[in-house]
């Protein structure tokens, strides 16, 4: 147990408190320099850093407020109505969660470019106005991005949370006349608030850890949030700017632990983070006709948040110049390059070896702590607990800076090494594995282990010979999860992602930035959305995602 | 030799002449060997290290090339990592730093050299073939090799900038029509965008530059949303565009076109070097006389990238450079203070709002 506790501080407080070294000083990872406050200092006597303090507020403010509304509604039609094609609508919805960010920004830049964004140009002449009426490289194109992506998140929460509370309440509102809306907003809605709250909080920090879209839509506008200012005082900023970097990125976790305290103490310690969950009959409200404006609602979300974007990129994947919409432009280029170019196909293979393997350390690592955790009185579980909850509060970039300085000054040479990114996906992948275990762990009987205690078996052959084979269905859709968020990874692996070591995602986020390459990033993006679908319908037939429990 | 900045201050310190002056004086001198010697005393050694691992070029040049250089060196593979200069400097930087070294050839702008000369990461080599080169695209110190000329100007979509309505001059952006359908890359930092208005601020002055930034701009972070824009037609201008962005482009069949306005067009050296403790450095110094030789220029011509070797006609119209005047080229590459105060000028004049 000694040995998992030390792994484990290693995994995620080596980088940490490299991140906060680094903040305090001069010079770049692993070269000479001082101690020094001066990074702080700069970083808080910049009005900007206010701005970036403000702006990020009020983007994951927004967003969240946004995005828990419409996938609360959609939740509702879902677990407790009779709309119809309930479960191919929740199939739909939940898409988005397996998407690239990237491609959903590429998809929103074409439909709603400044001068020539599809859906910019019909809706000017539509309306007849002097100019088109959406800017998507603005902080509003940001919000509006990200929260149709985050709605499928929030979605799987309250879907699962509707279906597993107590009808009664609601047969007796509807016994006492009161219709179905009336009676979810005064009475199911209410009764599920805390996961409403927990739900949204964990979503409302989580998104400070954006970065893809704002990258791609607030870089070009000069709108900085945490993520992108963190990735452009690396990327851009002359000379690299690595002090700014750690400042924010220290400053960042703090804000990001503080947040996430409040949330611990909001809920009582409870964690929404369970995706499977026990079997129960919903009531279903019958709608009458009303149910075919609740099918065109979820058809209409699915519409905006996935059919419009994604069919941009899909069709610009078959172009050979993007945004030249003409059939004279199609071909199979694009996808033949990714065939052929062997560092795609590095990337791709890369993507399913590394992050298949990655995914699957987490969850034996991750298993064997919730084992400790909850079912041992080692002394230092509680510590144990607390360090794998911590990458919770360190966004995906700054996680990124803090484990390339970790290892550039280890003096092992792991840097562009395949070994480094199944190091980095375990610890990023660490506090989900853990989360999503113990929640497991907690459904399982403690009987057998005793037995197997009592006759006299060590706690790890107990681990190995008892609790694993009860664990392995649960084991085999999370590293289903934990593959599809890792196989999406940019901010924390772009700065580890070498020659041999490439990923699709980061191929994909870099390619992006190229003059000449859109076809081919769309391309990618597509070839990465189909390995997460594919990978999300495994799960689902392996009972995550909260969807067969209801059939 | 000494280069003025616009401010008139000397961008040249005598410190880094002598810092230069030592390196080059390491660099073995490969006058006692012909070209022809060299290439096959590197081919002999090349044939055990069997490859060559790039950073910095990439499709849909790297094919052509590598297919050439195969082609003429049998059993040596070229695998190349194609990504920015400032990327390429942090990945060379980590790799070094962690003793773990992957990339043998960096190619990149030039003060990705002098920024990994500075940390003592490349390994002094100066190809053998310098002399046939134009001498405004070889690099000083002796520690990297020309290897094409970066060529940007402005570039316009077709539809929307008919022939009789394209800049002839610079001063022609000026013009109010073009109010707010402009873009450019960020010129901040050492990249293209900062490389271009370098120059225009150069020949044309501080004034001029001002007077564009009142143009309503569209900065960009990446080309790949400016080229994306300008052949949508979102931008009807692209101002500091790279002539390969531009062939590639039009060659896919966008509307796009290359200008080369009556008082110059910018073109810089963009050079290559050898990682220190590189692991395959034979074959990396065979790339380096090959990529640098008559036949290796003539191919990056061919495939449509500006040669900087003296007498070699580039296919693609955009690549060449003859009989186009050319804008002066502020020398950064010894001065990195140079590069900082640039970058906190054009923050001044593009970015700070009155």
């Amino acid at each position: 147990m000694n040995l998992v506790t030390v792994v484990v501080a290693f995994l995620i407080l080596f980088p940490l408190a490299m991140l906060l070294y680094g903040s305090l000083w001069t010079s770049r990872p692993g070269f000479p320099g001082a101690f020094t406050f001066e990074n702080y200092v700069a970083a808080y006597t910049d009005f900007e850093t206010y701005q970036i303090f403000f702006n990020t507020a009020l983007l994951i403010g927004a967003k969240t407020i946004f995005a828990g509304m419409i996938a609360l509604v959609l939740a509702w039609i879902i677990a407790r109505t009779d709309t119809p094609y309930r479960r191919l609508l929740e199939t739909l919805i939940i898409i988005p969660f397996f998407i690239p960010g990237i491609l959903e920004a590429i998809g929103w830049i074409m439909l709603l470019s400044p001068k020539t964004g599809t859906l910019n140009v019909f809706l000017k002449e539509l309306l007849g106005l002097d100019k088109p009426p959406f800017n998507i490289y603005s902080l509003g194109g940001i919000i509006w991005v990200m929260s149709l992506g985050s709605v499928s998140f929030l979605f799987l929460f309250f879907v699962t949370a509707l279906r597993s509370m107590d009808a009664s309440l609601e047969e007796a509102a509807a016994l006492s006349g009161a219709g179905p809306i009336r009676t979810a907003l005064t009475i199911t809605f209410p009764m599920i608030a805390p996961v409403i709250l927990g739900a949204s909080m964990f979503s409302f920090i989580r998104a400070m850890d954006a970065f893809e879209v704002p990258v791609l839509l607030g870089l070009p506008a000069g709108v900085f949030v945490f993520g992108n200012r963190i990735y452009a005082a690396i990327e851009y900023d002359f000379p690299v700017n690595y002090g700014l970097a750690t400042a924010l990125g220290v400053s960042l976790f703090a804000l990001m632990m503080a947040l996430l305290m409040v949330q611990h103490r909001l809920l009582g310690g409870k964690e929404f983070f369970v995706i499977t969950g026990k079997g129960y009959k919903p009531q279903v409200v019958s709608l009458g006709r009303f149910k075919y404006v609740t099918l065109a609602i979820c058809l209409g979300y699915f519409l905006l948040a996935t059919g419009l974007p994604v069919s941009q990129v899909i069709v610009g994947s078959f172009l050979r110049v993007f945004g030249m919409t003409q059939w004279d432009m199609v071909t199979l280029e694009n996808y033949k390059t990714i065939m052929s170019d062997a560092s795609l196909w590095r990337g791709l293979t890369n993507t399913v070896m590394v992050g298949g393997g990655a995914a699957l350390l987490t969850i034996l690592l991750s298993s064997i702590v919730a084992y400790i955790t909850m079912r041992t009185q080692y002394e230092g579980r509680k510590m144990l607990d607390l360090i794998c909850w911590l990458p919770n509060a360190i966004p995906g970039i700054v996680a990124g800076v803090g484990m390339l300085w970790a290892y550039i000054t280890l003096p092992v040479p792991l840097y562009g090494t395949l070994f480094l990114l199944v190091i980095v996906f375990v610890t990023v992948g660490l506090p989900i594995g853990v989360r999503l275990m113990s929640g497991v762990m907690v459904q399982l009987g403690p009987e057998l282990e005793e037995s197997s205690l009592v006759h006299g078996a060590s706690w790890a052959q107990t681990f190995r010979k008892i609790v694993l084979p009860l664990l392995r269905p649960a084991m085999a859709a999370g590293v289903l999860i934990l593959f599809v968020n890792f196989s999406r990874a940019v901010s924390t692996t772009i700065l580890f992602a070498a020659h041999g070591t490439e990923l699709l995602a980061v191929s994909l986020f870099r390619y992006s930035q190229s003059g000449t390459r859109l076809g081919l990033v769309s391309a990618l993006a597509v070839v990465l959305t189909l390995v997460n679908v594919t990978a999300m319908l495994l799960a689902r037939r392996l009972g995550a995602f909260g969807q067969e429990e209801t059939r | 030799m000494s280069t003025k900045t616009p401010d008139g201050r000397k961008c040249r310190l005598a410190l880094s002449a002598m810092l230069w002056a030592c390196l080059a004086q390491s660099v073995p001198a490969p006058a006692a060997e012909s070209p022809a010697q060299l290439t096959a005393k590197y081919y002999q050694a090349a044939k055990k290290e069997g490859k060559i691992v790039i950073y910095g070029l990439g499709p849909p040049f790297l094919g052509p090339i590598s297919d050439t250089f195969k082609k003429r060196y049998p059993g040596i593979q070229i695998e190349a990592f194609d990504e920015s200069g400032r990327e390429t400097r942090e990945r060379i930087i980590a790799e070094q730093k962690t003793g773990r070294v992957i990339g043998d050839v960096v190619i990149a702008g030039p003060s990705v050299h002098q920024t990994l000369a500075d940390l003592g990461f490349i390994e002094p080599y100066q190809s053998s073939q310098i002399p046939n080169f134009l001498p405004e695209l070889v690099p000083d110190g002796g520690f990297a090799s020309p290897f094409r000329a970066s060529v940007f100007s402005m570039a316009t979509n077709t539809k929307l900038v008919p022939a009789a309505d394209e800049p002839k001059v610079w001063a022609d952006l000026l013009n109010p029509k073009l109010k707010g359908k402009m873009a450019s890359d960020d010129p901040r930092g050492s990249g293209g965008g900062g490389g271009l208005m370098a120059s225009l601020e150069a020949a044309f002055g501080t004034e001029f530059l001002q007077k564009l930034a009142a143009q309503d701009i569209f900065f960009g972070k990446d080309t790949g949303t400016i080229l994306a824009g300008l052949v949508r037609g979102e931008h009807a201008l692209f101002i500091t565009a790279s002539h390969d962005d531009i062939i590639v482009a039009r060659k896919s069949g966008a509307p796009v076109k290359f200008l080369k306005p009556k008082d110059g067009i910018r073109a810089a050296g963009n050079f290559q070097s050898i990682a220190k403790n590189a692991p395959h450095p034979n074959t990396a110094k065979l790339w380096v006389e090959w990529s640098t030789s008559e036949e290796g220029q003539q191919m990056l011509g061919k495939v449509g990238l500006a040669a900087s070797r003296k007498g070699v006609v580039p296919a693609e119209p955009e690549a060449d450079l003859r009989g186009v005047k050319l804008l002066p080229v502020v020398q950064t590459r010894q001065d990195m203070n140079y590069l900082k105060e640039r970058t906190k000028r054009f923050e001044t004049i593009f970015f700070k709002k009155n």
